[in-house]
């Protein structure tokens, strides 16, 4: 399976929809069946300075992940991201959700030199707490009822990585 | 001390920066001695529908202290609001952060019917962490090095309150 990863730009805007309301991805993220190719479009128009955002293609142009880190814009949190990543439905427990999360922490680590990088996920979602954990996140804290899922509300882990080699002053 | 609660308009942007830039303030809060009113204005008149702005005002109109509540616009999270209050270091300890606290969240209970109201206060701040414990929050989780204070990162708590479990 040959993909590259590479900047979104607006040619993504359907396929990245796609993903984005797929079942099997939609659930577990903040997608819904209804989501319009015109909102991924307004998204990726709508990206700004602190937006870093990537997408995983086949040759054929077919996305098959996005993923994204947002730095944080109060000025007194400017060393802090937020993460964001899914992988198409078919493609999932390929690496291509490792390869994705490497490219966001490269920059994190050795562009933007941010200190922390946090992201929330469902606390039952095993198989992503394991790769966010094989990268060095940890576990914070439960934030209880945080999201709809299937007709209930669901609790998140926080969880985050400091920079490795920063030491608290 | 007489005060009363009201919403934020426009005209109380300089009041509330004031209140933002405040030594004994700013530091536990989210803000900076060089924050302008300008931004709070643009906020204030176009605060959308998903934020709702409380002030704490003396008879002089003096801005004595600001809660904010935010709901999610996720349509997935929609029953979840972000909270933020502040109080004028001078008039802390006299029932105004309860009383700001308590009007929104009777806000959020019976008109917005929200679930989950949450917050983030720095781990060091034991006053307003038992505020928030009085009023039925419960500490979820601890967040490594998330801001900056005083030259150095430190550890915000993240509190949240439930409803109807």
């Amino acid at each position: 399976m040959n993909y590259t990863i590479r900047p979104i730009g607006p040619e993504d805007a359907e396929g990245a929809a796609a993903l984005r309301r797929m079942p099997g991805v939609f659930e577990n993220t903040l997608g819904l069946p209804s989501y319009r190719t015109a909102d991924s479009e307004a998204f990726i128009a709508g990206l700004g300075p602190d937006d870093h955002n990537f997408v995983a293609v086949l040759d054929d142009g077919t996305v098959i992940g996005c993923a994204g880190l947002t730095v944080c814009s109060n000025p007194r949190m400017r060393h802090v991201g937020a993460v964001g990543l899914f992988v198409h439905a078919d493609y999932q427990g390929r690496g291509v959700g490792t390869t994705l999360m490497e490219t966001l922490l490269d920059l994190a680590d050795h562009w933007l030199m941010l200190v922390r990088v946090e992201l929330e996920v469902f606390a039952d979602n095993e198989r992503a707490i394991r790769l966010y954990e094989k990268l060095g996140f940890e576990q914070e804290g439960l934030l209880r009822m945080t999201t709809v899922r299937n007709g209930r509300y669901v609790d998140e882990y926080k969880m985050a990585r400091i920079r490795p080699g920063v030491t608290a002053p | 001390m007489t005060y009363a609660i009201r919403p934020a308009g426009p005209e109380d942007a300089s009041g509330i920066t004031a209140l933002r830039r405040m030594p004994g303030v700013f530091e536990q809060a989210a803000s900076l001695p060089s924050d302008r009113p300008r931004r709070m204005e643009e906020l204030l008149r176009q605060p959308g529908q998903g934020r709702h702005v409380l002030v704490a005002v003396s008879p002089d109109n003096t801005v004595l202290g600001l809660v904010m509540l935010t709901v999610e616009s996720n349509p997935r999270r929609r029953h979840t609001g972000g909270l933020g209050i502040m109080v004028r270091t001078d008039c802390q300890g006299q029932g105004i952060g309860t009383a700001l606290l308590e009007a929104v969240l009777d806000l959020a209970d019976n008109w917005l019917m929200l679930r989950r109201v949450e917050l983030e206060v720095y781990a060091d701040n034991g006053g307003a962490i038992r505020l928030y414990q009085r009023l039925g929050f419960e500490t979820e989780g601890c967040k490594r090095e998330a801001a900056v204070k005083a030259g150095a990162y430190v550890d915000t708590l993240v509190m949240a309150r439930l409803r109807n479990r």
